[in-house]
């Protein structure tokens, strides 16, 4: 009865098809293919956080998750840390530089915000290079160990679903989040933040908190990456990585994490089969965005109400009735 | 009152401080003065109306006693603390709780969270409240949906809480902006043109609401162009002309005074 139980129960089903999609296609590709799709999931959630809940356009997606990725891969490498252990430093890392990323969203919201993060993210970027005792530099770090499970190392079947339950819980967490005064405040602040705050609604103290929680789930899908890849550098966190993450919640709608879930499978998919044709792939990617932000095709309310008027969808949600409760 | 974890409201002041209180304010836009020395005591359990023509500085008025505009002289004080040039936030903290001329809701929300953003102005929202999600937690949202249910309901509007604002037609999105200031439960309620867009009967329907919460000891500031309905609902009136109170008193007293009769004259089509 509760929204919570309601709105992952939206987002429950997709992950259980996750869950099975690579048995079906099967082989390591397979699996391969999920963790992957599953690291985009989580990204993505996170950036819903930032963007759908707090409607702060963070365009440093992919360097946080790097922040993640490198913070694994240097506490496992260097220190020799489980996976496990050094999973939760990880997130608190991403987090915290996440604040740091967010910090101009005291001062400036929309465009203006967008270009000083994507700022931030360009100068993530460059530490990556060149703080080389961390990151290893344009060398990268490599021979990340796997995730092991009581000593025994898993395989891909085995990380992929590590990488499920970590989805899982980011997405119940966004989930939560939404549906929990907090969420409720960050969303008022992002429709009209003269009205949210005539309702005691403190902006900066939310703002930063968006960025942290929606960073952290970024750095969360970093440690994951770094440990399937067994090998991290700074290309893998670029800024053609964090574009895909924003047309996938663009595609979703804001605060959709049901529909962000579909949207990152539907993406890494594509992609995916995209890559084999080389070059063409980031030619046909660049159309993709240049289609979907001019149409604002996806799966947003306001494209289904366009394809309903000409199509004749049902409704996804029946309207509730009086005393019932409904999401947006 | 919901109950749960509060923010805490001033210290209880002595009786002779309560009240929403401006001391000689004035706010100037480059150079103009929209308000100009204003001086004025809301106290719980009355209503006090602004009347005025259009441009003599009711909605800075507003402003400025909700917080959203600092004032450029003077002092806003809530129940003897001094809050002038502080966040509207911290206003509505202190129970001071408004709505726009120009109706601003939440645009991405339903009916229902808009109306539960009003409803939550207590409630410290918390991360770790909102991923444990304990029994209490779980009973306080179930309070505040409660809560907001009663204020749409009061306004007719429990029927709507599923939908989208944005597709409510504007006296349905008038009330919506109504039920949210109500579920506040605000100490000191300022209400901008709360009749604009609103038919007659609604319009009484709103006088019995404002008149309940006077009865219960809110206090109640109204700017509204309907002078029957000042004259029907409003203990006290304050009349405006030129970002100046000019009379203050009954509703037939001030509504007598020479800057606030009806001007025939600027209306050659009447």
């Amino acid at each position: 009865m509760s929204r919570v139980r309601r709105s992952s129960a939206a987002g429950l089903p997709v992950l259980a098809v996750l869950a099975v999609v690579p048995v079906w296609i099967g082989g390591r590709h397979g699996y391969g293919l999920g963790t992957t799709a599953v690291i985009a999931v989580i990204t993505a959630l996170g950036l819903q956080v930032v963007y759908g809940l707090s409607g702060q356009l963070s365009v440093a997606q992919a360097p946080l998750q790097g922040v993640g990725a490198y913070a694994v891969a240097q506490l496992m490498v260097a220190h020799g840390w489980s996976f496990w252990a050094a999973l939760l430093p990880a997130v608190a890392v991403a987090a915290l530089f996440g604040v740091v990323v967010g910090l101009p969203g005291l001062r400036v919201r929309g465009d203006v915000l967008a270009l000083a993060t994507l700022g931030a993210g360009e100068i993530l970027q460059s530490l990556f290079l060149n703080t080389e005792r961390f990151t290893g530099g344009y060398q990268g770090i490599a021979a990340v160990p796997g995730v092991s499970v009581f000593g025994h190392a898993l395989d891909d079947r085995g990380l992929y679903a590590v990488a499920l339950v970590v989805a899982l819980v980011v997405l119940a967490a966004a989930v939560a989040l939404k549906a929990s005064p907090l969420g409720r405040a960050c969303m008022a602040l992002r429709d009209d933040e003269v009205a949210a705050r005539s309702f005691g609604v403190h902006p900066g103290r939310l703002r930063l908190l968006a960025f942290a929680v929606g960073s952290g789930m970024a750095g969360a899908a970093g440690g994951l990456y770094a440990v399937q890849n067994g090998f991290v550098s700074s290309v893998s966190f670029g800024l053609s990585q964090t574009v895909v993450v924003i047309l996938i919640v663009l595609i979703a709608g804001e605060a959709r994490m049901g529909r962000t879930v579909v949207a990152a499978v539907a993406m890494t998919a594509v992609l995916d089969r995209l890559a084999a044709y080389g070059d063409v792939s980031e030619a046909v990617t660049g159309l993709v965005i240049l289609l979907v932000a001019a149409t604002r095709l996806g799966l947003g309310d306001a494209a289904r109400a366009r394809l309903r008027t000409t199509v004749r969808l049902p409704a996804l949600r029946r309207p509730v009735p009086a005393g019932g409760v409904a999401g947006r | 009152m919901i109950p749960g974890p509060v923010i805490p409201g001033p210290a209880n002041p002595g009786p002779a401080a309560r009240g929403l209180r401006l001391d000689d304010v004035s706010r100037d836009f480059a150079g103009v003065h929209a308000v100009a020395g204003v001086s004025m005591t809301l106290t719980g359990g009355e209503v006090l109306g602004v009347i005025g023509p259009n441009g003599s500085g009711k909605t800075t008025l507003v402003n400025l006693a909700s917080g959203a505009l600092a004032p450029s002289a003077g002092r806003v004080v809530v129940d003897g603390a001094d809050l002038t040039g502080t966040c509207s936030s911290r206003l509505a903290a202190a129970g001071v709780v408004r709505s726009y001329q120009n109706l601003r809701l939440f645009e991405g929300l339903s009916v229902l969270d808009n109306v539960v953003v009003g409803a939550q102005r207590r409630v410290r929202p918390s991360l770790v409240g909102a991923w444990a999600r304990s029994p209490g937690f779980r009973r306080r949202e179930r309070r505040l949906r409660e809560a907001a249910m009663d204020a749409l309901d009061q306004l007719g509007m429990a029927t709507f809480a599923g939908r989208a604002v944005g597709a409510l037609s504007h006296g349905q999105r008038r009330r919506v902006e109504l039920a949210r200031v109500f579920a506040a439960e605000p100490a000191y309620l300022v209400l901008d043109e709360p009749g604009a867009g609103v038919d007659p009967d609604q319009l009484r329907g709103l006088a019995d609401l404002i008149t309940d919460r006077r009865d219960a000891g809110v206090g109640i500031l109204v700017v509204e162009h309907d002078h029957g309905w000042v004259e029907r609902v409003c203990d006290r009136v304050l009349g405006m002309a030129d970002g100046s109170v000019v009379a203050e008193g009954s509703f037939a007293s001030v509504a007598a005074h020479p800057a606030l009769a009806p001007n025939l004259a600027v209306l050659p089509w009447c």
